[in-house]
């Protein structure tokens, strides 16, 4: 085979760790680019075989029967704290996602985590469930379905612990096969009743472990897409797997979040095949589409617009984040961003794409960069910030920012000149229109150094182009 | 604006500097004819978040269950604004007592959904939507009518959002409303030369080249709205708190003349579950400042007959307080709208019914998304079958 031009080289390596993790950071370009696409995938992948769970928050034995005795300044205080747990999961997890060596696993668990929409409360149930979909999330389908569906969280979100054969819920049943497996108009609503008389009694014990509750649990006949018996909530599952449809839906997921928002029928039919074929397993087909010539073509190399999470990790990695990161100043960027991890507008989870972008996003993403380089203040009001002055939330925001860098590993690479340095950067770090890119040159002020580098690359993360992978 | 300032504006502004492929939508969108005229109809939305108390909002006094079911925050009859026999207003809700007695406003008992959701997050998707309670839609219902009506005409300043995000309500999927805090920080941040810079540049990639377009329609907007209303110039003086603050903001653009058609604002911190007496009545004091102080401008521009203002809350709360002096989240609330040409202003919708409720709270009466129908099709102009998804009873109330 004919070595590929550099650029083109460097576009699809980044390509592959961009969609399979959060990019390449500047410390490790190099070493990075000498590997061919196949064994880039193979690395990405054999990266990831292992994985390390988040560990913030234990369940707390009694939680349960303790919340309903306390008085309400107890309670308040229990509030309070579990939503600083929340908050400090929440930073912790982006932490990982921007220095894991897992960095595969790390992105398939975040593809979960909009597909499994979960909003709740409870800190340990929220990190429980978070650790199911990394434990299984680059398995079998089946397995992460039934683990999921047991889960604290899902239990309590889609309100499972109140369907009892007395009064069926239907809330989990119906969301299952509508946001989860099957989508809308494949399945009647006499199916979402009976669904849900199989999944009643599921529910967990003060320990946070699942149980079924022989009670509640209704034991009857059941008919669900024509199957009939004394079916429980894991035949469901089993038997909506055996519908080719739930591989086409995952599919289509698959296909918005790894490759691109623009839906190709033929190539999400071929990931549907190559899913159902495997029994559902999941990284198997993530593989067979890094693996594949069409995941390549200049089309889908930049069609993502990057989630937010996926701008602020990426950008932590590139740079070698070398800091503790303080939550609060973080949640409020990802609220002004539209995308707050563990906090999804609603069981459907980020709509995507287009949808991160507005007038006020756009503007707040162009800065970013500066902002999290502590080179920048954001000019206007983020979304769901108090309505004090102005000019001391802006302060107070960069203040309590405070990112460090490992700056002396990240800038190692850069050749000695300015101009050199802009054609190192440029291809590196966009995947689209780095030739163009070259009027930041005139904005990097008076500095010399390594604060010329470091204005280098703010300008360079400070362009539209940065903003798609 | 007259010829030469356009012109002008155009030479100077990011319309010229982003290139051809923009302008189209924009000369239309800014033209003279587009300038919204006397007659064409605005909407106000002001969204209460947190879950207001409808029950002591607009009060129940006449009836005995609700003195049994607040024993310490029943609102005593003297206090009460009347309205009528049975019915009255919170005593910090003098602004509002006087449009609803000179027929400026329709209030609309028992507005909810069937199947309501008691979490703040997911009532409030529900309200932005416009959808049913079992249905996840990504856009909002002021977005669709967007995507409806100005599709390829600079939509961005067709509806504004005073505030420090745009809400899904005025996400289309092909149209977006503005958000701002403010309409001069808007245009500083656009300013910057760095920005400025980009707005010169374009991409040919699809997806870049889209995110470019935005910021040039961002700045363009931004450089419009600041340079035609920039700087409040209304005739009455608006109170200094946020609300009404924002409230003479979208006064000094209707002023202006600016192609609005939907200004959006929100007050937040109604969720009242400890100490609720004082904190509602700080709220509803803001909330019934600023809604007299903007009819009296509307008034004073001869614009308040072109005016509807719609203040929802994403529910009410229980009908029985709580030990904490506050309330817990509920249901079916009141809904109001105000304005110089409300077809049917008073009450509408039986009395809230304090003892036939679903597990503690009331039961709704009038669905929300038949507001949003009456608004959309004799307010706006625009059939709300496609953009509601399916046909409602339109009440006539605007």
């Amino acid at each position: 085979m004919q070595p590929l031009p550099e650029t083109q080289h460097i576009q699809q390596i980044n390509h592959v760790f961009l969609r399979g993790g959060f990019g390449i950071p500047l410390s490790e370009m190099e070493k990075t680019y000498v590997l061919t696409v196949p064994e880039a995938v193979k690395q990405l992948f054999s990266q990831s075989s292992d994985y390390e769970p988040l560990h913030l928050i234990r369940f707390k034995s009694g939680q349960q029967r303790k919340g309903k005795k306390m008085d309400r300044e107890e309670r308040k205080e229990f509030r309070q704290d579990q939503r600083e747990q929340l908050q400090q999961l929440n930073v912790q997890w982006l932490r990982q996602l921007s220095q894991s060596k897992m960095q595969l696993r790390e992105k398939i668990t975040l593809f979960w985590h909009g597909h499994f929409a979960c909003r709740v409360d409870n800190p340990a149930a929220a990190q429980h469930l978070n650790n199911v979909v990394r434990q299984y999330g680059m398995g079998s389908f089946e397995n992460l379905l039934l683990e999921v569906s047991k889960s604290p969280a899902m239990l309590i979100f889609l309100n499972n612990r109140q369907n009892r054969k007395a009064h069926p819920n239907e809330n989990f049943a119906r969301e299952l096969l509508e946001l989860f497996t099957l989508g809308r108009g494949n399945y009647s609503e006499n199916d979402v009743k009976e669904a849900a008389r199989a999944f009643t009694g599921w529910n967990f014990d003060e320990e946070g472990q699942f149980e079924l509750r022989e009670r509640q649990h209704d034991h009857g006949n059941k008919t669900f897409l024509g199957k009939s018996g004394d079916l429980g909530g894991e035949d469901i599952i089993k038997i909506v797997l055996e519908k080719k449809q739930c591989a086409r839906f995952l599919a289509g997921k698959l296909y918005a979040f790894f490759v691109s928002p623009q839906a190709d029928a033929e190539k999400i039919g071929q990931i549907a095949t190559w899913l159902y074929d495997s029994g559902y397993k999941i990284g198997e087909t993530v593989s067979r589409v890094f693996n594949s010539e069409w995941f390549y073509r200049p089309e889908i190399m930049g069609a993502k617009i990057k989630s937010p999470i996926e701008l602020l990790a990426g950008t932590f990695r590139l740079l070698d984040l070398d800091t503790e990161l303080d939550c609060k100043p973080l949640l409020r960027i990802q609220r002004g961003l539209g995308q707050v991890l563990f906090q999804p507008p609603n069981v459907a989870g980020w709509p995507g794409d287009h949808a991160w972008i507005d007038s006020s996003t756009l503007l707040i993403r162009l800065k970013l960069a500066g902002i999290l380089m502590g080179l920048e203040f954001p000019e206007m009001r983020m979304k769901g910030e108090p309505e004090d002055d102005f000019d001391r939330w802006q302060k107070n925001l960069a203040d309590k920012l405070d990112l460090k860098y490992n700056w002396a590993r990240a800038l190692k690479p850069l050749p000695a000149s300015l101009e050199a340095q802009w054609q190192w950067l440029a291809p590196r770090v966009l995947q689209q229109g780095s030739q163009q890119s070259r009027f930041v040159l005139d904005f990097l002020g008076q500095v010399t150094g390594e604060e010329q580098q470091k204005r280098l690359i703010w300008r360079l993360l400070s362009l539209p182009e940065w903003q798609v992978c | 604006m007259n010829n030469k300032t356009r012109r002008q504006f155009l030479k100077t502004s990011a319309v010229a500097a982003a290139g051809t492929f923009l302008i189209p939508s924009f000369l239309k969108a800014f033209s003279g004819q587009e300038m919204l005229q006397e007659g064409e109809k605005i909407l106000v939305v002001l969204q209460l978040s947190g879950g207001n108390d409808g029950l002591n909002t607009c009060i129940p006094f006449g009836d005995d269950a609700y003195y049994r079911l607040r024993p310490n925050l029943g609102l005593r009859a003297s206090e009460i604004l009347k309205a009528d026999h049975y019915l009255g207003f919170h005593p910090s809700m003098d602004g509002i007592h006087k449009l609803f007695k000179d027929g400026e406003a329709t209030v609309i008992q028992n507005v909810g959904y069937p199947n309501p959701d008691r979490s703040h997050f997911r009532s409030m998707d529900i309200w932005h939507a416009g959808s049913s309670a079992s249905d996840y839609w990504q856009t909002g219902w002021l977005g669709r009518y967007l995507d409806a009506s100005c599709a390829d005409n600079g939509s961005a300043s067709r509806a504004i959002e005073l505030g420090g995000g745009l809400s899904l309500a005025l996400k289309g999927n092909e149209c977006k409303g503005l958000a701002m805090d403010d309409p001069k920080r808007l245009y500083q941040a656009v300013q910057e030369p760095f920005n400025r810079a980009l707005v010169d540049h374009h991409s040919d990639h699809p997806q870049v080249s889209y995110l470019y377009k935005t910021l040039a329609e961002t700045t363009a907007s931004a450089e419009y709205i600041f340079e035609k209303a920039g700087i409040v110039n209304t005739r009455t003086e608006f109170p200094g708190n946020p609300l009404s603050q924002s409230f003479g903001k979208v006064a000094a653009m209707i002023r202006a003349g600016l192609p609005t058609r939907v200004y959006y604002l929100e007050l937040p911190g109604f969720d009242t579950h400890v100490n609720q007496k004082g904190q509602q009545q700080r709220l509803l004091g803001m909330f019934s400042e600023a809604m007299g102080a903007f009819a009296a401008e509307m008034k004073s521009q001869g614009r308040w007959k072109d005016v509807t203002v719609m203040a929802f809350s994403e529910f009410g709360r229980r009908v029985g307080e709580n030990a904490s002096g506050g309330t817990d989240h509920g249901t079916a609330n009141v809904l109001f709208l105000f304005g110089g040409a409300l077809k049917k202003p008073g009450f509408h919708g039986n009395h809230p019914n304090l003892t036939d409720l679903d597990e503690g709270d009331l039961k709704y009466q009038t669905d929300f998304r038949e507001i949003y129908a009456d608004l959309l099709t004799h307010w706006l102009g625009v059939d709300h079958e496609p953009i509601l998804g399916q046909k409602f009873k339109c009440p006539g109330w605007v």
